[in-house]
């Protein structure tokens, strides 16, 4: 089993009061919850400070938890001899063997110590209450190519269970989805009764899915829409031109009329990602840019001097 | 068994729940929905709470209330207030990422 330092954790000493505890949480919570924090590393951070305070707010999950020792975060570590005996829950024997917990997490382990106590013990016995399972939520990175044709995927994941001996486990499942049509970035999906398993007969929690779009190199998406940058010389923006430019859905030609400005978008509907509910697409949409040589032959310079002294225009005018 | 993939479901404007669905679904109790209507977070159609329709995009604020409420206490004028703040800012950050798509790439 490895060993997580909560008081590090959550930036407290060892002889922290509960208050200063909940002082350090409710701190913590604020910088990390993944609903209003921007930072990086916001959903693990959190979890790991929820998990912390979890255990360091109840007096007995603490006791317990000093009882362990200290060790180095990540160590491998085998909880004292007598510990299951002392609070893994009296009658039941508590969790008795440590030898063959090699793979259990330390917060389940924690977190079992308090279900033997109280409602999973009991339903190992038959009266158990019920209880709803655990709504689960994951984010899915999709590529636009699995938003376009709605790829399979397989999201595994794990859950803890009490066990036959009353001790937790770890299952992991998987579940095959589909990515339905019509999703797109920070799209959010159910699947009911895909999450946690319920205790004592309660119903399942629900899979919640968060789309979160890969960026493209080339390609960028709003909603059902489709933006791609495409470079032009002066000669084509002026004079206008047909140019074969990539979609999501294969090349098309595009055509880009006479005087054509930078930043223009000229839009080629239908060419987007499907929406929901309908077999219509979002719509794509160039954005041309203009791009001049960097490097000019003679011939070129000579065309472009020759051009400077022909042409009238003055793009400035509206400066006078 | 051999079983298919599953079709999980677009929670966007098209697909409506009710009121006790909500709840369920977002782990608020039913007297808290009807609260949160009362603040204007949800917006249901419909006259009377058995005849509401939620927009499935509820769930997902709706399960972020619930969130909100259990990790920072809470109560529910607070958390109609935080809801309506978080709402604004999907709103600006969509507007955004919408705006940087039509932005020419910097160089």
């Amino acid at each position: 089993m490895k060993y997580k330092d909560y008081y590090k954790i959550l930036g407290v000493e060892r002889s922290a009061s509960e208050a200063d505890i909940k002082k350090a949480y409710r701190k913590l919570a604020r910088k990390y919850h993944p609903d209003v924090s921007k930072e990086k590393d916001a959903e693990e951070r959190f979890k790991e400070v929820g998990e912390a305070y979890e255990v360091l707010k109840d007096p007995e999950k603490r006791a317990a938890y000093d009882q362990i020792g200290s060790y180095q975060p990540g160590q491998d570590f085998r909880p004292p001899p007598d510990w299951g005996e002392r609070f893994g829950g009296g009658a039941r024997g508590g969790f008795a063997g440590f030898e063959d917990l090699g793979d259990v997490d330390l917060f389940d382990l924690l977190a079992g110590l308090g279900a033997a106590r109280g409602g999973f013990g009991r339903r190992a016995g038959g009266h158990g209450m019920q209880m709803p399972g655990q709504d689960v939520e994951v984010t899915l990175y999709a590529s636009i190519d699995d938003l376009l044709r709605g790829t399979e995927v397989e999201i595994p994941l794990s859950f803890t269970e009490i066990g036959p001996e009353g001790r937790p486990q770890r299952v992991t499942r998987t579940t095959k989805v589909r990515i339905p049509k019509g999703a797109t970035d920070g799209q959010r999906l159910r699947v009911p009764g895909k999450g946690g398993p319920g205790m004592g007969g309660g119903p399942p929690g629900d899979l919640y899915i968060n789309i979160s779009l890969r960026p493209h190199e080339l390609f960028r998406v709003s909603g059902h829409d489709v933006y791609l940058e495409v470079p032009v010389t002066p000669w084509e923006a002026a004079l206008g031109a047909t140019v074969e430019v990539p979609t999501p859905q294969g090349k098309v030609s595009l055509k880009i009329p006479a005087g054509s400005r930078a930043g223009q978008k000229l839009r080629v509907r239908g060419k987007g990602l499907p929406r929901p509910r309908s077999d219509e697409h979002g719509d794509f949409y160039a954005v041309l840019q203009i791009v001049t040589p960097s490097v000019l032959s003679e011939r070129e310079k000579a065309l472009y001097g020759e051009l400077a002294q022909a042409s009238t225009f003055n793009p400035r005018a509206h400066f006078e | 068994m051999a079983m298919g993939p599953l079709i999980p479901a677009l929670l966007g404007e098209q697909l409506e729940v009710a009121l006790d669905e909500l709840a369920r679904a977002t782990g608020l109790t039913v007297e808290e929905v009807v609260e949160l209507v009362e603040y204007g977070v949800f917006e249901p159609a419909g006259g009377t709470p058995v005849q509401w329709r939620f927009s499935a995009r509820c769930i997902t604020l709706g399960r972020r209330a619930a969130r909100l409420r259990a990790d920072f206490e809470l109560d529910l004028s607070g958390l109609a207030l935080v809801a309506a703040l978080l709402e604004r800012i999907d709103d600006l950050e969509a507007e955004m990422a919408r705006l940087r798509a039509q932005l020419l790439a910097e160089r």
